[in-house]
C-alpha cells in the first residue's frame, strides 16, 4: 500500500517535471503568438500595419485617421472573449477577437476572417446595436460580442496624440 | 506491425468501437481543424501509452487509474501548451477539444486494454495505429463536411503548414448550412459509418460470428 502511493506520488513529480519544462520553453513563444495575433487582427480592422510600438493608453489606440482602437473583454459562453474594436465618428469599424474560449464548430463566426453576421455590425452607432439576431446555437457568445462593441463605442480615446 | 494494422482497421476508435465520437462529431467541420486534432489526439496517445508500457510492472493496481489519468493530463496539458506556441491561429479554433483530449475514452481504453499488459514498442505501435486510425475517421468526415457545408477543400492549412496557402480549393461557392452544424456531423458520421460497414462487410460477420462462439 505505502509503496503504492509513493510510486504514485514518483509519477506526479515526474508529471509535474514534464509540465513546466514544456511550460518553460513554451511561455515566451505563446506570448509573442499572442502579440502578433492581436497585431494582424488589428491590421485587418484599419487596412494597414500599425506602427511599432503599438501605442495603447488605458487600453485605447488613437490613430492619426480619427479611429480609435479598443481593447475589451467579457464573459463569453465558455469563458472571457477578448476582442479589439475600432470606431471612428461615433460608428463601428469593426470587431476582431483575439482570444476566446466558446465552443469551436459553433463559434467558429468569432475568429474566421470575414463571417458575415460581424461585417453586419459595421458602421453601426452604440444606438442601432439593438435588434440583431444572434448566430444560431451561439447566442450567448454573439449578445457577448455586441456588448463588447456597444462598450468599445462607449470609450473615447485617451490619449490626445495619435500615432499612424 | 500487426499491432499498427489491427489498431487502424480491425480496432479503428471510431469506426468500430465507436469511441472519441464527441470531438470527431464536433471537430470535422474542416479538414484543417480535423488534422490539428488528430495530431494533438496522437501525440497524447503515443506518449501516453509509451510511458504507461514503460512503468506497468510498477503501477501499483488500486491507483491504476489516477496514475494513467495523471499521464494522461500531463500529455494533454503539453499538447495545449505546444500548439499555442507553434500553431496559435488553429489553437483558437479547436481549442476546448484539445483540452478534453484528458478525457477521450479512446485514449484510456488504449491506455488500460493495451499499453498496461504490453512492451514498450508494442504499446507504440498500437498508439500510432490507433492514431491514425481517428485521424482517417476525422479526415474523412472533416472532408465531406468542408465540401458540403463551405464548397471548399483544406482550407486555411498554411495555419499548420507555412506557406502551403495554395492547397486550399474552392469547388464551388454555395455551402450547405447544415452539412456545418451539428446535425450535419451526425448525418454524415452515419453515413460514413454505413459505408465502411458495407465495404467491410466480411470483417463485421466474422466479428459477429467470433461474437456468437463466445456467448
Amino acid at each position: 500500500m505505502l509503496k503504492g502511493i509513493s510510486f504514485l506520488a514518483l509519477i506526479a513529480c515526474a508529471c509535474a517535471g514534464l509540465l513546466v519544462a514544456t511550460e518553460r520553453s513554451t511561455t515566451e513563444r505563446i506570448l509573442l503568438n499572442k502579440q502578433h495575433y492581436e497585431l494582424k487582427q488589428i491590421s485587418d480592422l484599419i487596412g494597414h500595419v500599425p506602427a511599432a510600438p503599438p501605442q495603447w493608453h488605458d487600453d485605447t489606440w488613437l490613430l492619426c485617421d480619427g479611429t480609435t482602437l479598443v481593447r475589451a473583454q467579457r464573459q463569453g459562453y465558455g469563458g472571457i472573449i477578448h476582442a479589439v474594436a475600432a470606431h471612428r465618428q461615433h460608428r463601428l469599424v469593426g470587431i476582431r477577437v483575439s482570444g476566446h474560449q466558446e465552443t469551436p464548430g459553433i463559434a467558429d463566426f468569432v475568429v474566421l476572417p470575414e463571417h458575415p453576421w460581424r461585417a453586419g455590425l459595421r458602421g453601426r452607432s452604440a444606438n442601432e446595436l439593438t435588434g440583431i439576431d444572434a448566430v444560431s446555437g451561439a447566442t450567448i457568445t454573439s449578445r457577448a460580442l455586441i456588448a463588447l462593441a456597444k462598450e468599445a463605442l462607449g470609450t473615447p480615446a485617451v490619449a490626445k496624440a495619435c500615432s499612424s | 506491425m500487426s499491432d499498427f494494422g489491427n489498431a487502424v482497421l480491425a480496432r479503428n476508435p471510431a469506426w468500430s468501437q465507436l469511441l472519441g465520437l464527441c470531438p470527431l462529431l464536433a471537430v470535422s467541420t474542416s479538414v484543417v481543424n480535423a488534422l490539428a486534432l488528430s495530431l494533438a489526439s496522437g501525440f497524447v496517445l503515443l506518449g501516453a501509452n509509451g510511458c504507461i508500457a514503460a512503468i506497468r510492472h510498477w503501477v501499483p493496481q488500486f491507483a491504476r487509474l489516477p496514475c494513467f489519468v495523471l499521464v494522461i493530463a500531463t500529455f494533454t496539458t503539453c499538447a495545449v501548451l505546444l500548439m499555442q506556441a507553434f500553431s496559435f491561429e488553429l489553437y483558437l479554433r479547436v481549442a476546448l477539444f484539445v483540452q478534453i483530449i484528458v478525457t477521450n475514452c479512446m485514449i484510456l481504453g488504449r491506455v488500460e486494454a493495451f499499453a498496461s499488459q504490453h512492451g514498450v514498442l508494442r504499446a507504440l505501435a498500437d498508439a500510432a495505429g490507433t492514431a491514425t486510425g481517428f485521424a482517417l475517421a476525422l479526415l474523412a468526415v472533416g472532408a465531406v463536411r468542408e465540401l458540403l457545408g463551405h464548397g471548399t477543400l483544406m482550407m486555411g492549412m498554411e495555419m499548420l503548414f507555412p506557406g502551403t496557402e495554395d492547397w486550399g480549393m474552392t469547388v464551388s461557392d454555395a455551402g450547405m448550412l447544415l452539412a456545418t452544424l451539428p446535425p450535419g456531423a451526425f448525418i454524415v458520421a452515419g453515413l460514413l459509418l454505413g459505408l465502411g460497414n458495407a465495404c467491410f462487410r466480411a470483417g463485421g460477420s466474422r466479428l459477429e460470428k467470433q461474437r456468437a462462439s463466445e456467448s
